[in-house]
């Protein structure tokens, strides 16, 4: 094998530019790069700790809050290493590390290991052939697990009798109110108060609103600005929270101190009062600040005590496959409303819940009044009927095309539609999927594709999803999307010149294997690879 | 054209394909103390249920919405210990676990070390003869499928939400009265996973065969991994059947004393990886089958042709006893009279006389 040929020739092309190719793409996914298009808040705050400083990133493993919060923001199957490794003493073998998966899971495996140690959580020992956790890492994480880390590592309780009575429900009213405010100030509806002038700052800061000066009636609401509007609180409050992150430094503030406390805050918990003098000289100038967008409620600034919010508590919780904290922040206002009233209009309830009823025709009926939500379905809708309590539109190729100028993505909007759409139009779904599995089952259509205890991850299969949409108007939203985007460009490396089949061959399926590989001709003995696969073939091609 | 199309469609570099949905994990942990006690100088309980704890904990610390259960199988049958129906007000007691611990670890740890104690003081007040000799296992393993089925499938809107898991703390009518709309929104959301632990050192026969086989094949059903701690000398046939039967993790532990290290490495497969990972079990698993009349493992055996039954014996009123069914008596009789005639070369007959050997 002519190994020395071929890293050569690698060499050759490691030093060249990067090469851009231009792949025609005529039907796939599309790949939009905006700012805030993750459709976790996962995404946008791992890319954010992975740009961290070496520094920056060793001290932020100081304190266990921040390191739990940390762990929960993996993948899967990088929890699974970190758990494996926690206990141990000694370190491991990479080897051992990939022998525990299948061959299958290979590429999930790369991916975690690179996101473990792109997060200074894995490091190699001295050998080379061995990984251990960080130091740090490992005994903060630990001791948070076994309880015996400093007592007031997640909130010292204050203690003190509160003359007033602070309940949940108020908190609620309190967190609610405050963001809408924001959201609102943001679409331009009339208020009677401004949102403070920090918050306007973060605003134009993170190019959600643009306009002369700082002054609240110069901002303007921008694209990016009306994507943010689409997505879940949860983002939201990430976006914004980032936002302040990168502004610290200007502030002469420690990040790492603002981050442990973004992280101490999603471990606290709802409806208790916490003592503010755990708390560093950094975090107490942050109070007023997160008092602002209602993350936390503080009687007056001088209080020695400050409640979390709900929007402060489910932070760093998953928000995706469960109820979003909009969801949940509007039910409760519900039932205190309806314990207020002691009358339940389920009317007003059901409007709250969701409101859109979207048919086949492409007709959508939202039953709102409120402006936030209006001009929200007018960003991809053209309205056509307002009445006090409903609007009625038609969703066309126009409107939708609009939107995807502006930036918004066609998951976006069907994400939107999903998750506002009407409880009728949920309970007709169920009810048509519960007829279509009973139907299978009667006839004996096996869908699952297998024995049943074969595949314990494959429950749900996806000729049973649940639709809630008409599917030929998701489709159709999604063709018009794909309309747009005909070509689609990658950075990455092209290899080529190889000087048989079989050097070709084992270099190729190796990156197809890892799932780094975009493009491969045989007959021309060149494949190409993404600019973030290229050391990993790389290092595979000079082993051998 | 097409052929340029589909290679991108496939080989985009998607970034994360595993959805990560919530789980369940719970524990059966078997508290008989004869068998505790055989193994007192291996581990004690107290490190036993140390080492359980904190397992707990990191499944807590997975993900926001996890939930943990905790059942005891007792002598004197199964107790749920966690979540607990009857909650005392923790306010007013001592906390057995430090109060800086994080919040959601705390909650729970206290109310299972307290259950804890409470039990083996009232296992020590009664009368340890009474029934010494049943292991509850059975029991235990049902109740905590009937827990994970009601979780998986009825209570999932009340309590895997972010909502009710930050407010435990809330009154319960609370979430009652908003139980009724969260329906709907609650059927947009991905299932939950769930997953039971079972940590036995018993090494005495289990005598309740049906029961377990009848827990094997509900949770093999509900998809419903079964992982089994075994402690002490002997290897149960039975879990390792349960566990290999449900695509979970049967290990035999000799060396209990680094438990801990155990439990996060071998046990610590969630769900929706273990696709992914090759888990470590062992390849000889053994199916031994136990008689449905006197409870004794069979190698070789009867088997009633209309409900499939084991038996160790030929009924004597050749009757089934299970399903009643009557047997046909001239094949009871040649039955009956095979080992008679056979008594000189009974290896080789007996296995022909079985009408199938289990």
């Amino acid at each position: 094998m002519a190994s020395n040929g071929f890293c050569a020739r690698y060499i050759r092309y490691q030093f060249s530019p990067c090469i851009t190719i231009y792949i025609p793409q005529i039907w796939g996914s599309t790949s939009h790069t905006l700012t805030m298009s993750g459709t976790s808040f996962k995404s946008t705050v791992n890319e954010y700790l992975e740009a961290l400083p070496d520094v920056v990133q060793s001290r932020i493993y100081d304190a266990p809050a921040t390191c739990l919060s940390i762990f929960r923001l993996l993948p899967s199957l990088a929890k699974f290493y970190v758990m494996s490794m926690l206990f141990s003493p000694k370190p491991v073998a990479i080897k051992d590390l990939e022998k525990w998966c299948q061959p299958q899971a290979r590429r999930l495996q790369y991916e975690s290991l690179k996101r473990l140690r792109a997060l200074h959580l894995i490091e190699n020992d001295k050998s080379g052939t061995h990984v251990r956790l960080h130091p740090k890492f490992q005994n903060n994480f630990r001791d948070c697990l076994t309880g015996s880390q400093a007592p007031n590592a997640f909130g010292i309780i204050s203690t003190e009798p509160e003359n007033k009575n602070v309940d949940i429900k108020f908190l609620d009213k309190f967190a609610s109110q405050k963001w809408e405010t924001i959201l609102h100030f943001m679409v331009g509806s009339e208020l009677p108060s401004v949102p403070s002038k920090s918050v306007l700052s973060l605003l134009k800061l993170g190019g959600l609103m643009e306009g002369p000066g700082n002054s609240a009636a110069t901002l303007r609401i921008t694209n990016s600005g009306f994507q943010f509007l689409l997505q879940d609180v949860n983002i939201q409050i990430w976006t914004i929270l980032l936002e302040y992150l990168n502004l610290t430094l200007d502030l002469n503030m420690d990040a790492v101190d603002v981050l442990n406390f973004i992280f101490i805050l999603g471990s606290l918990e709802l409806g208790k009062a916490y003592s503010v003098t755990s708390l560093s000289e950094t975090q107490l100038k942050m109070l007023p600040d997160l008092r602002d967008y209602g993350l936390v409620y503080q009687r007056s600034e001088n209080s020695p005590r400050f409640f979390p919010t709900r929007l402060a508590t489910t932070l760093t919780s998953d928000s995706m496959g469960l109820k979003t904290p909009s969801m949940v922040l509007n039910q409760t206002l519900q039932d205190a409303e309806s314990n207020e009233a002691e009358s339940v209009d389920t009317a007003h309830q059901e409007s709250q819940m969701g409101q859109i009823v979207l048919e086949t025709n492409f007709k959508l009926y939202a039953y709102t009044n409120s402006p936030l939500e209006i001009a929200i379905l007018n960003l991809f809708v053209s309205l056509k009927i307002r009445f006090a309590n409903m609007v009625i539109g038609q969703i066309t190729r126009e409107s939708i095309r609009k939107a995807l100028y502006n930036g918004i993505t066609a998951d976006q909007i069907i994400r939107f539609l999903e998750t506002h759409a009407h409880t009728q139009m949920k309970q007709l779904a169920v009810e048509k999927l519960d007829k279509k599995i009973e139907f299978d089952i009667s006839h004996n259509i096996n869908t699952a594709g297998g024995a049943p205890q074969s595949k314990s991850t494959d429950s749900t299969n996806a000729q049973h999803r649940l639709e809630i949409l008409p599917p030929n108007v998701v489709d159709q939203i999604k063709l018009w999307q794909l309309e747009l985007d005909r070509i689609q460009t990658f950075d990455g490396y092209l290899f080529k010149d190889f000087q048989n089949v079989k050097e070709y061959e084992v270099l190729c399926n190796y990156a197809s294997e890892v799932g780094v590989l975009l493009w491969s001709e045989k007959s021309k003995l060149r494949f190409f690879v993404t600019a973030d696969g290229m050391t990993q073939v790389a290092d595979f091609a000079s082993r051998k | 054209m097409d052929a340029i199309a589909d290679t991108i469609f496939t080989d985009l570099p998607t970034t994360d394909e595993l959805t990560e949905n919530p789980s369940l994990l719970t524990v059966v942990f078997e508290m008989s103390p004869n068998s505790w006690h055989s193994i007192k100088d291996q581990i004690s309980i107290q490190d036993a249920v140390k080492a359980l704890i904190v397992f707990l904990n990191t499944h807590l610390s997975l993900n926001n919405s996890n939930q943990v259960a905790f059942l005891a199988a007792l002598p004197t049958g199964a107790r749920m210990l966690y979540p607990n129906v009857k909650k005392a007000d923790d306010s007013q007691e001592t906390p057995l676990v430090k109060a800086g611990m994080y919040r959601h670890f705390r909650l729970v740890d206290d109310t299972i070390l307290r259950e804890i104690n409470r039990e083996l003081q009232l296992l020590l007040a009664t009368d340890s003869e009474a029934g010494a000799e049943s292991s509850t296992l059975s029991g235990a393993l049902l109740m905590a499928l009937a827990y994970t089925n009601r979780m998986l499938h009825i209570d999932q809107s009340i309590s895997t939400t972010t909502a009710s898991a930050i407010s435990s703390t809330t009154s319960a009518a609370a979430s009652g009265s908003g139980n009724d709309h969260t329906l709907g929104s609650s059927l947009l959301q991905t299932k939950m996973s769930a997953r039971i632990l079972v940590v036995t050192a018993n090494d005495s026969h289990e005598s309740k065969y049906i029961a377990i086989m009848n827990s094997i094949f509900a949770a093999q059903k509900m998809q419903v991994p079964v992982d089994v701690v075994k402690l002490g000398a002997l290897d149960s046939p039975y879990m390792q059947q349960a566990a290999d039967a449900t695509n979970g993790v049967y290990l035999h532990n000799r060396e209990p004393r680094g438990l801990i290290q155990t439990l996060s490495t071998a046990y610590f497969v969630e769900p929706c990886l273990r696709s992914l990972i090759i888990l470590p079990t062992s390849a000889n698993v053994d199916y031994k089958a136990s008689c449905f009349v006197t409870g004794k493992p069979v190698d070789i055996g009867y088997v009633c042709s209309v409900c499939l039954c084991i038996l160790s014996t030929i009924p004597e009123l050749s009757k089934c006893p299970v399903c009643k069914s009557k047997f046909d008596d001239s094949i009871v009789a040649k039955l009956r009279r095979g080992p008679v005639l056979v008594r000189k070369k009974r290896k080789i007959e007996g296995a022909e006389n079985g009408s199938a050997a289990a």
